[in-house]
């Protein structure tokens, strides 16, 4: 893999560049401690930051909006995403699992998914609900970016996976050095650091027994418990970019539209005539926590839980995954 | 490297086209027959060349109203026209039950895995079906019928709420001359004297039916609650639970293995079966609701 060195003032310069060909999204802040994707211009261009952990918006909203025509669909323009983060480049592995895996490849994810360059950054800090350490993951891309930024000081040292991160790099290779070693050693002691912070703001859970066994959630009283908490937003599961599912509607002209649906509402699997496998939510937890530590880790090899928290951050009653996964460790 | 990059290859770049996966073939209604008070038989004619192996299903759409899953109810040797047999149970099959001869309907498939017929030479078939699941089975039932000398025996049990709930009610009497095939039937209740064969559920056939349990295979399609009870009594039986076909209803809903309303454990009906061994499925307590 190639290594290259980009000053901050050349980064901006690459960015004004860049702006005519593509849509380019990139992390602004929001409020104090959040961030969120914007459209970049090169009038908000001063006021982009990398991020110092992933943003609000699931990156999942980029290849799989909230609601989109499918039949017919849209060419979108080419789009460069930056800032993202490395618990959300395991989310596409999962939802490319999923949407191009199989027997059958979703196109109107393929042609988002190829129409873009992901240009991802190390997490340089972590938000209290981060948890990505504690399973299988880490604040830091090591696999599905085109382009990794790792901050070093005045600027970036540039990690050029793909043929389309070398391209880009290549067109603009007058803003890019060569990295030198002093820079790598910088970035690998914010790595460290950022790792260990992750795993001490999770000193408190341990979960490793309900990850390692994966084994079918027990019946257990703890579902009915979470569930009793549970006000049936939704919100989790639309926050969380692992979460595929969705509802097709039919149009005139035998046109298709899907919206973002949640295994968490009571009609999810509801059949005509009424049968429904999961009528209660103590049932519909259980499957849920199946889903992402159980059967996806069967179908594809890892969790469908990447530990951005996105589901703590927008849960209203406040349950906490951690806390779930560790309880559901301590009844075994 | 970027992640799945051969998946990233769109077919035009491969210098062919192809179709949306979401995209229906047009097709035309040709014949509306009623099979009871609540079920019609719809048979259709695909504007494009459409197969299928017995036990896949469709996704049937109704313009601008919506679209749903069903198993064709004809044989897959007839090639120009599909046959689905739907219950009236909800919003798009009352709309179905609704249409007139020419309207225009959307089919996408087929989906699935079907029934491993060729698993079936030289066994004895017990099918056991109820009310409208008898649709997959007659399907099936056609299949195994075109080519009869390639199964030992045929045993299909059905059952329906009254003798007036029966489908197929012509066929039936085609069938009973069939030599290898033996039929067994059974209405839940019936007023004295109108009903000649059994009465009871349709589990209770199954005493009734005489075949080799070792080289027998059982089908098993209707509502879940007689799956449920079906399933039991075979095991009960003897059936190996690798040895029971089961045909299972979920909220298919696209059809492809992508929008995860039909899953099942780490299962999606739509795509790993609708069709599956007992064996493979037995358990998931939301199996049968």
């Amino acid at each position: 893999m190639e290594v290259r060195y980009i000053n901050n003032n050349n980064w901006q310069n690459f960015l004004l560049n860049q702006i005519e060909k593509y849509n380019i999204f990139s992390l602004f802040e929001q409020g104090d401690a959040d961030y969120n994707y914007a459209m970049l211009s090169s009038e908000n261009l001063k006021d982009t930051v990398l991020g110092k952990y992933r943003s609000i918006v699931p990156i999942k909203s980029f290849f799989f909006p909230s609601s989109e025509k499918i039949l017919p669909f849209n060419k979108k323009k080419p789009q460069i995403i930056i800032g993202v983060k490395a618990c959300e480049l395991a989310h596409l592995r999962l939802l490319d699992a999923m949407f191009l895996g199989g027997e059958y490849k979703d196109p109107v994810y393929e042609e988002a998914r190829k129409n873009t360059v992901l240009i991802s950054a190390d997490c340089s800090s972590a938000k209290d609900c981060c948890f990505c350490s504690i399973i299988e993951g880490a604040p830091y891309p090591t696999y599905g970016f085109d382009i990794n930024l790792r901050p070093v000081k005045n600027g970036f040292v540039a990690e050029i996976l793909t043929d389309a991160g070398k391209a880009l790099v290549e067109n603009n290779d007058s803003f890019f050095q060569s990295a030198v070693d002093d820079h790598l050693a910088e970035t690998e002691k914010n790595r460290v650091n950022v790792n260990e912070l992750v795993i001490k703001i999770n000193k408190d859970f341990n979960f490793a027994k309900a990850l390692d066994e994966a084994v079918k959630p027990p019946e257990t009283d703890l579902w009915k418990e979470v569930a009793k908490e549970c006000v049936e937003c939704g919100g989790c599961r639309f926050a969380c970019s692992t979460c595929y599912c969705f509802l097709i509607g039919e149009q005139k002209n035998f046109e298709k539209f899907r919206l973002w649906d949640a295994c968490q509402f009571k009609g999810y699997a509801r059949v005509a005539g009424g049968g429904n496998p999961r009528p209660s939510k103590p049932l519909r937890y259980r499957n849920l926590y199946s889903c992402k530590i159980n059967y996806r880790r069967q179908n594809f090899g890892f969790y469908a839980c990447t530990g951005c928290g996105r589901c703590i951050d927008v849960c209203p009653a406040e349950i906490d995954i951690r806390k779930v996964l560790t309880k559901l460790s301590e009844t075994k | 490297m970027r992640l799945f990059k051969n998946f990233l290859l769109t077919p035009v770049e491969n210098g062919w086209k192809m179709k949306n996966i979401y995209q229906s073939i047009k097709s035309e209604v040709l014949k509306i027959t009623d099979e009871s008070s609540n079920i019609k038989t719809i048979t259709v004619k695909p504007s494009e060349k459409f197969s299928f192996v017995t036990g896949q299903f469709i996704e049937l759409s109704l313009d601008g109203i919506g679209e749903a899953p069903f198993t064709p109810s004809s044989s897959p040797y007839q090639t120009e026209t599909i046959d689905v047999t739907i219950m009236k149970a909800g919003y798009v099959t009352e709309k179905i039950h609704q249409l007139k001869k020419g309207a225009l309907v959307g089919i996408r498939g087929p989906y699935g895995k079907g029934y491993p017929i060729e698993e079936m030479f030289n066994k004895e078939i017990l099918i056991l079906g109820g009310g409208v699941g008898m649709a997959p089975l007659r399907s099936f039932l056609l299949t195994l019928i075109k080519q009869i000398d390639k199964f030992k025996k045929i045993i299909l049990c059905y059952g329906a709420k009254s003798p007036d709930d029966i489908i197929y009610k012509s066929e039936f009497e085609k069938w009973k001359k069939i030599k290898k095939l033996n039929i067994l039937r059974s209405v839940d209740k019936c007023p004295a004297g109108v009903w000649k064969e059994d009465i009871g559920v349709v589990t209770c056939l199954l005493d009734k039916a005489k075949f080799d349990l070792k080289n027998a295979v059982s089908i098993v399609c209707g509502p879940p609650i007689m799956m449920k009870f079906g399933t039991r009594k075979l095991l009960e039986l003897g059936f190996l639970p690798e040895k029971i076909y089961l045909s299972m209803e979920k909220n298919m809903s696209c059809g492809l293995g992508k929008c995860g309303h039909c899953q099942l454990g780490p299962y999606f009906v739509c795509k790993d079966g609708p069709v599956f061994t007992y064996d493979k499925i037995k358990d998931f307590e939301e199996l049968w609701d």
